[in-house]
């Protein structure tokens, strides 16, 4: 039988041969659910954050509080959903954030000192993310270097640009047109908002519905036997790290939009956070499991430690270290649950 | 008891697993200093028996008497230390380590060493190597830019370094090209020449004889015959090998009449595909046929499989034409939705552990049941796997339940269910049966002859002679990546003798 409390906090849910009556059998039913579904961990983990928050500190349920509380995950939102698809496919990206302040460094100095319409640089913000990814899933598909190597390779690159270009010094951005998506809102809450939530619908509906969704958790539950079962590697692993690195562009695009200025800084704290939200929300490092919705939750269990951190008045230097407590516990528990569900088949 | 200059003495030994009898009433001395060989079919006994030779089993009657002490429990340990040493078919050593480091890693653990000694150790390295006739320059070498020949004898050598007296060798040269297995054989003699006994397990019954001091025929887990080499022909061994009263010869000549697949169209042809590792293939397969390929591990059949089926980087000389076009025009791309392939091992390269009965089911597949934006339709997703899995027979509660829930056997209908999804122009089928139950595999059988009736044609490759003969209508015969043989009429008995001979 499993606890009932698979939440933040507890070990790896114990085993227990223990005979079945009704009672137990009941429990073991729902016990059961929280095993096969990663969202019951994490949405649980979510509602007792909340419930938690809201006593401790009376900010908490304002609104102000929480048009903030989008801000600050609507970043790492963009990047997550790029994470969990390459996640998915078995891989992993560590350039999200640097690649999120390159798109937004480059098209902030091309359009503030070369005064490049905003059109264009939006194409360049864009574009600079695509083009990273496709080089990611170039070299991954083609001459099958460790993703772990080369998106840490090609993440520093683009740090090491973002501060070339920038020279270390923050750039205003003023077109209007350009800071749209991150800078407006319909009466307070933000536009991001919006389109965030329009993107989880989409990639949720992508990944569960079509065609190369199936084929994408395919590679990764067993890559070899997909390849055998005619799937296409190259196609899907280009077209994953390619579409990442679209969003992160967007991120970026974003990001310079949110504060009206590129920061040389800009990502640089992103690096594990999209990881650990994916993670949080049952998304496997191992690939061939996970979803969007289920890194939505895990965003915001991230986003909701941070905002309660400041809330609460802990300085932002212990930030780090609760974060990488939480992905721990995390991993912990979702080892846990797998181990249980290949002891039941 | 047993006088000293025996090796190994087996008296009375049974070994049963459950009703199962994997070896009955052997009587066996083995004496120092000879190379054995020991025959047989697969499920003949012998891997059951390398079992009790190096403890990892325990005999259930009789005794296994090993330099002269009985040994009558489960330790692989206590046979390690009376100098029993297995060198498997797929090698043990670390790629990436150079050959030195790989020759003692196993003796520096058994010794609880802390610092290596790297003189002493090259010194014996060296010695060791040149007495099996490998060049000690070698030891410094990583092991994965070995020839896989010099790996092999390199396997020979790990066992004399950690002082190995009985060495068993299990197929060390199916693998091997002939100038190659010459050079393991050669190497086999001068362990024994050393005084170490070695144990010689292979198909090819042209290596045995050719290495061997006396050959050992095993047959439903009993001993049938044992003589010295020079006593045995090649067509003596094979009769004992298969039962002796079998009238082989009239078995192998009725192969050259049949002639079912004249005015049949030719579905594939290969002219003279070779690649690295396939030479000169030539091969045809008519429409509504059962083709077999036949052959030992390494053999190249499970290459040309994969070939044929674009799962293969598409690099080769020669023509391969699917119908009336060639493979190349046609593209690996589309040539694998043209294909249907079931690969040999499930677990590696056939299930997808974390998905649904259904997911595996469709993988590679989702287009059959999508629209023409590449969205699936649930409702023709559903249609189709219920459909699907009932035709081919499957046990399953629900279609969302995961892969894992259901048995071996019925995993592997999903999978052979997969394979002629969507109307391929033939399927390939790598060892169909391989580990499933007798119900299961007669269920394959039957539904791989229902589609060749059905138009689809198929090619079953498989090590099982049997299996062959069960389900094809014509087999060919490879060794060493080339087709050396044609059976029109495959018996059990016609394809083993064509795959070991």
């Amino acid at each position: 039988m499993r606890p009932l409390s698979v939440d933040a906090g507890t070990g790896p849910p114990p085993t227990d041969p223990s005979p079945s009556s009704p009672t137990r059998e009941a429990l073991n039913k729902v016990g059961s659910g929280m095993v096969r579904s990663p969202y019951l961990s994490a949405g649980a983990a979510v509602l007792a954050l909340v419930i938690i928050m809201s006593f401790s500190s009376q900010f908490f349920l304002t609104e102000a509080n929480g048009v903030a509380l989008i801000y600050t995950v609507s970043i790492v939102a963009l990047l997550a959903i790029g994470e969990t698809i390459v996640l998915i496919s078995g891989g992993v990206d560590l350039s999200a954030g640097s690649v999120l302040g390159l798109s937004g460094m480059l098209s902030a100095y091309l359009i503030e000192t070369e005064h490049i319409s905003a059109f264009l640089a939006i194409v360049v913000c864009l574009g600079v993310g695509l083009v990273t990814g496709a080089i990611n899933g170039l070299a991954i598909a083609f001459i099958r270097v460790s993703p772990f190597i080369v998106t840490l390779a090609t993440g520093s690159v683009a740090t090491g640009l973002t501060l070339v270009i920038s020279q270390g010094s923050t750039i205003q951005v003023t077109s209007g047109a350009f800071n749209w998506l991150g800078g407006t809102a319909v009466h307070t809450i933000p536009v991001l908002f919006f389109i965030i939530l329009v993107l989880f619908a989409l990639f949720e509906f992508g990944l569960r519905r079509t065609v190369v969704g199936r084929e994408l958790y395919a590679l990764g539950g067993n890559s070899n036997s997909a390849v055998l079962a005619g799937i296409s590697r190259h196609k899907i692993q280009i077209g994953t790290y390619s579409l990442a690195g679209l969003l992160y562009g967007l991120a970026g695009l974003a990001q310079v939009g949110i504060l009206s200025a590129a920061t040389s800084s800009a990502g640089a704290d992103d690096l594990l956070t999209p990881i650990a939200a994916a993670v949080i929300g049952g998304v496997s490092l191992f690939g061939g499991e996970g979803s969007v919705l289920g890194a939505g939750l895990g965003i915001i269990v991230i986003g909701v430690i941070s905002d309660g951190l400041v809330l609460l008045n802990i300085s932002s230097f212990y930030t780090q270290i609760v974060y990488g407590v939480v992905v721990f516990v995390a991993v912990l528990l979702d080892s846990g649950r797998r181990m249980l569900v290949r002891r039941r088949a | 008891m047993s006088s000293p200059q025996l090796a190994f003495s087996l008296a009375g030994v049974a070994k049963r697993y459950g009703n199962t009898r994997a070896l009955e009433d052997i009587n066996l001395d083995i004496q120092a200093g000879q190379v054995v060989g020991i025959v047989g079919e697969n499920g003949a006994g012998k891997s059951t028996l390398v079992k009790l030779l190096s403890g990892a089993e325990v005999s259930t009657a009789g005794t296994v008497t090993v330099a002269g002490e009985a040994i009558d429990r489960r330790d692989t340990g206590a046979m390690y230390e009376r100098g029993v040493r297995v060198v498997y078919q797929e090698g043990s050593f670390v790629p990436t380590l150079p050959l030195l480091d790989n020759l003692f890693l196993l003796e520096r653990a058994k010794t609880g060493a802390r610092l290596t000694r790297p003189k002493s150790e090259a010194g014996r390295a060296a010695a060791v190597l040149e007495s099996v006739g490998l060049d000690p320059g070698l030891m410094s070498r990583p092991v994965i830019q070995l020839s896989r020949s010099q790996q092999q004898i390199a396997e020979v050598a790990r066992c004399l370094v950690s002082r190995g007296s009985i060495v068993i060798l299990d197929e060390p040269t199916s693998a091997l090209s002939q100038r190659d297995a010459r050079r393991v054989l050669d190497a086999v003699r001068r362990v024994a020449a050393q005084g170490a006994t070695v144990i010689y397990i292979s198909h090819l019954l042209e290596d045995v004889m050719e290495v061997c001091d006396r050959i050992v025929v095993l047959r439903n887990g009993r001993l049938v015959d044992q003589r010295v080499a020079s006593q045995w022909t090649a067509a003596e061994l094979v009769e004992a090998i298969l039962g002796g009263t079998l009238e082989l010869r009239a078995a192998l000549e009725a192969e050259e009449g049949a002639g079912v697949t004249a005015g049949a169209s030719r579905v594939l042809e290969l002219d003279g595909v070779s690649c690295r590792g396939l030479y000169g293939v030539n091969l045809c397969l008519y429409g509504g046929e059962v083709l077999g390929i036949a052959g030992l591990g390494g053999s190249g059949k499970s290459l040309l499989g994969r070939l044929i089926a674009g799962r293969e980087p598409f690099a080769y000389d020669g023509a391969m034409a699917l119908g009336a076009r060639d493979a190349k025009s046609i593209g690996v791309r589309r040539l694998r939705n043209m294909v249907g392939y079931l690969s040999p091992d499930r677990a590696s390269g056939g299930i997808n552990p974390l998905a649904s009965i259904s997911e595996n089911l469709l993988t590679g597949k989702f287009r059959l049941v999508s629209n023409s934006f590449g969205v699936v339709q649930t409702r023709r997703k559903r249609e189709l796997v219920t459909d699907s899995l009932q035709s081919n027979d499957v046990r399953y509660g629900k279609a969302d339940d995961l892969i894992t829930s259901l048995s071996g056997g019925n995993q592997q209908k999903v999978l052979v269910a997969r394979a002629y999804l969507g109307d391929p122009a033939l399927v390939v089928l790598d060892e169909p049966t391989r580990g499933i139950d007798v119900g299961a595999r007669l269920r394959i059988y039957d539904d791989i002859r229902a589609r060749a009736a059905a138009g689809v044609p198929s090619i079953v490759i498989s090590n099982d002679a049997e299996e062959i003969a069960t389900i094809a209508d014509r087999a060919v015969i490879m060794r060493r990546g080339a087709i050396v043989d044609e059976i029109m009429k495959p018996t059990r008995e016609n394809v083993y003798a064509a795959t070991v001979s």
